[in-house]
């Protein structure tokens, strides 16, 4: 059995890939029409033999991007883009072995082209777009439309079938402007100033936090907490071009950072971290936040709603303009959303654990 | 509106205190000077009139978006709000342009009216170009289910905390106690206008206003008991300066008390002063009672900060006591004197402290009758101390005979009593077992009592009300000291 050097070409790499297909599954490529299918480990290309964001380890592996539920520590081979693969290796550890693909670059396997397109949703996030004969699908990973500072531009792409996230997929989830938060949040920064408080934003260290520094502008001191620290640093290193922020240490004066505005993960609260710091004031950042109930069950002092996913316009305009004729649902509200698209015209299916059909059938039940 | 509903929101999801009183100031400090006050009614307690069922605006919302109504209801279960459900789904999050007035929209849409068409296409117009923030106080507005987030005292509180006014002269005012609908700046005015003066926020005559210096009091600790009162009961209001006294039997205030009320040394602002003036008749004429300090709560007298606060208060002003014909109660719980004042409005009675109580404690009581009763049975309570008893105590109704008529607890008297009685007892036991014990006669004691009361379930067919020991007597006495059953009854007789 070959076992791959780290060091190996990204071409070499890709010829290992195809040639370490199972003769078996070349056989069964005849038989299944559906170019990728969902099977307990994930989002699988049979012809290909490779997952897209599997959930369990495998052999070989697609990122879109670095977040800890798309990327799971075990396969044994990574394919991402160049952002994802230097987060994962932070995050995974470095001995994962992990080869990146550049925009647009496509990858074949076993004549099955893929290729990684700009998500959006955080540095690095990528949507797959997989052709073969063809026949083109789409997996968008995790995604927004909106552009930010630090994620790249979504890029709407064509296809025959769409693999998209559900996450907020309901009519009441609708964001308002970056810009419009942002100003609310500088807002709420100047009112804390005024008392003499620190505003502390309690946001993910890996999208959230970089999109919110990209945002807060220059004469206004950022502080970020070490993990957010170290993630902004394998960032920078990647080629991402960042505006300077200071890691809250014990050589940081107290003071000055309640002059500023701090970044911090939310498992912070109710430590001795932020207890150290002058009369905190929290503010948690999510599209969780656009319920009431939401901000008020959370345990932070306040709530944004700044999210890093696709809001109910959005979806619509992505799936109902990217042309293709099957959609399928993953994560969040995929039934009520698949109800919707069928209401549309268009077949709809949720990724669940078990067969595709028996979740197509309750659905038609449904109807 | 936008200022309204971020504020409403912001006081609605926030969890930090100290935020949600810097929001309200921020918002009284911006806001249009008509949406002030309305702003903060409708914050505690003022309820707008409903124009439009829920499910109304459901059909029209449904209908104006276009949506499936199961899609509606599937994010009603995940929002849990159905005016926060439309406002998120029909508003346009990236408008923010709107600065018209709370006070100006409420009096725009209360002049449509309830009638379905100009109402549905004002819903309309709200819906192209409001925010979700705003369209979430429409909603609710529109539908009668904005709910208040304070009570009045909370919102009293607030604003106290950020203008420094007095929280109960706000809560009097946001309560519409006063009688008088305010503007912002009148409810934040430190100093009672003529109009409310005017009106009648307390119970009694209308007031009279006097302008006080300085008052004295005696020494609180060298008093115990008055004894006859007959006086008028005065309620002092304080406020800026000002002092308004209401006579609240409308016996009518002599001209000599409000010249000694003008040397009233002030108290904190809106503090309420119960004062009992002794008339001529009592052997201490001319004596001041100040019986307590409260602050006026809405309908009911309540405690002016903490009792220790209050006795501060008190101290502070004792130690400028140089006159002695003025006395001070430090403490009279308000339940204890409403209690009283049927009593004290009869005109006689005893006020009296417990000298020798761990509380300070004062009572308005009747004359006492005192009377000599023998001890009969002596209860043994088993409690905290071995020397304790439930006393029954007889009257004489023959040479030798005696009939219970009272039971009185050994507590009351002396340590040096209580032990010499504990021997007593039980040297002179009658019947060993049980805990009632008869005992031989011999003990006796002088009892004082408020009245007495017919009773046919006891065999002395009466029964003595509010029993207290004042002495027991040294062993030896004569039974024709007791006394008899008799006198008691003739007193029942004079009474009915």
């Amino acid at each position: 059995m070959y076992s791959p050097d780290v060091s190996l070409s990204s071409i070499m790499l890709k010829t290992l890939l195809i040639n370490t297909l199972p003769e078996e599954n070349m056989t069964d490529l005849l038989k299944t029409p559906a170019l990728l299918e969902y099977t307990p480990r994930g989002l699988y290309c049979l012809i290909a033999d490779v997952y897209i964001d599997p959930h369990k380890p495998v052999t070989r592996a697609i990122i879109t991007h670095g977040h800890s539920d798309h990327a799971i520590v075990g396969h044994r081979y990574y394919l991402c883009t160049p952002m994802t693969r230097a987060i994962i290796k932070f995050r995974l550890g470095s001995l994962i072995q992990v080869q990146d693909v550049l925009w647009g670059e496509p990858v074949y396997i076993n004549q099955v082209r893929f290729s990684f397109h700009p998500a959006g949703h955080i540095p690095g996030s990528a949507q797959i777009r997989v052709e073969y004969k063809g026949e083109i699908w789409v997996v968008t990973g995790d995604y927004k439309t909106e552009v930010d500072q630090v994620s790249g531009t979504y890029e709407l792409l064509r296809c025959n079938t769409l693999v998209t996230e559900t996450t907020f997929a309901l009519p009441i989830y609708q964001w308002q402007p970056q810009s419009l938060i942002v100003s609310d949040i500088l807002a709420w920064y100047q009112q804390n100033l005024s008392v003499g408080r620190s505003s502390v934003l309690l946001a993910y260290a890996l999208g959230k936090s970089q999109r919110l520094i990209a945002n807060i502008p220059t004469d206004i001191p950022v502080y970020v907490h070490g993990s957010i620290h170290n993630t902004n640093d394998v960032i920078k290193a990647a080629g991402l071009k960042m505006r300077p922020s200071i890691k809250v240490g014990s050589r940081v004066d107290k003071k000055d950072i309640q002059k500023g505005i701090t970044i911090a993960p939310s498992s912070v609260l109710n430590t001795p971290w932020i207890r150290s710091l002058v009369d905190p004031i929290t503010a948690y950042i999510s599209g969780w936040m656009t319920l009431n109930n939401n901000r008020k069950k959370q345990p932070a002092d306040f709530g944004f709603a700044l999210s890093d996913h696709v809001d109910w316009p959005a979806l619509n305009e992505v799936v109902f303009g990217c042309g293709a004729d099957q959609i399928w649902l993953t994560h969040g509200y995929t039934q009520d959303y698949a109800q919707w698209l069928t209401t549309k015209g268009l077949a709809a299916y949720c990724l669940q654990e078990g067969n595709r059909t028996s979740t197509i059938e309750a659905l038609e039940e449904e109807d | 509106m936008q200022r309204f509903s971020t504020l409403y929101k912001d006081l609605l999801t926030n969890r930090d205190t100290g935020s949600m009183v810097l929001a309200i100031a921020t918002f009284l400090k911006d806001a249009p000077t008509e949406d002030r006050i309305l702003a903060l009614k409708l914050l505690c307690t003022q309820k707008q009139p409903a124009l439009l069922s829920m499910k109304k605006l459901m059909q029209w919302g449904i209908a104006y978006k276009d949506l499936p109504e199961w899609i509606i209801k599937k994010c009603h279960a995940t929002v849990g709000d159905w005016a926060e459900t439309m406002s998120l789904v029909l508003g346009k999050p990236h408008v923010r342009l709107h600065m018209d007035g709370l006070a100006e929209f409420i009096s725009h849409y209360h002049s449509i009216g309830k009638a379905e068409e100009p109402l549905k296409s004002f819903l309309h117009h709200q819906w192209e170009t409001r925010s979700p923030n705003e369209l979430f106080i429409i909603h609710k507005l529109l539908t009668g289910t904005l709910k208040p987030m304070y009570s009045k005292p909370q919102l009293s509180n607030i604003i106290h905390k950020i203008y420094g006014i007095d929280a109960n002269l706000i809560n009097l005012r946001l309560s519409q106690q006063t009688g008088v609908d305010f503007t912002f700046d009148q409810l934040i005015d430190p100093v009672w206008s003529d109009l409310e003066l005017s009106t009648k926020p307390f119970v009694g005559q209308r007031p009279e206003t006097i302008q006080l210096n300085l008052f004295h009091f005696a020494d609180p600790t060298e008093w115990v008991v008055e004894d006859f009162i007959h006086g008028v009961l005065l309620q002092v209001h304080l406020h800026a300066g000002v002092v308004t006294v209401w006579d609240l039997h409308n016996d009518g205030i002599a001209e000599e008390w409000f010249e000694r009320l003008k040397d009233l040394k002030l108290m904190p602002d809106h503090s309420v002063v119960d004062i009992l003036v002794i008339s001529e008749a009592s052997s201490r004429a001319d004596k001041m009672i100040l019986i307590d300090i409260h602050r006026w709560a809405g309908t009911k007298k309540s405690a002016l900060g903490s009792l220790e606060r209050r006795k501060q208060i008190l101290q502070d002003w004792s130690a400028s006591i140089n006159e002695p014909s003025y006395i001070l109660l430090p403490h009279l719980p308000y339940e204890v004197w409403s209690q009283d004042q049927r009593q004290l409005s009869s005109g006689k009675g005893w006020l009296v402290k417990h000298k020798h109580s761990g509380q300070t404690r004062y009572r308005i009581k009747p004359p006492n009758h005192a009377a000599h009763l023998q001890l009969l049975y002596a209860e043994y309570l088993n409690q905290n101390s071995a020397i304790e008893y439930n006393l029954t105590l007889g009257a004489r109704s023959g040479p030798t005979d005696f009939i219970p008529v009272c039971k009185v607890h050994s507590d009351q008297l002396p340590a040096s009593d209580k032990m010499a009685l504990y021997y007593w007892i039980q040297n002179n036991l009658v019947q060993r077992f049980g805990p009632v014990r008869s005992v031989r006669g011999g003990q006796i004691f002088t009892i004082t009592y408020d009245r007495v009361e017919i009773n046919n379930r006891v065999k002395a067919g009466l029964q003595l009300i509010h029993v207290q020991v004042i002495q027991r007597f040294e062993s030896g006495a004569k039974s024709q000291e007791i006394t008899s059953l008799e006198n008691i009854k003739l007193l029942l007789q004079d009474q009915i």
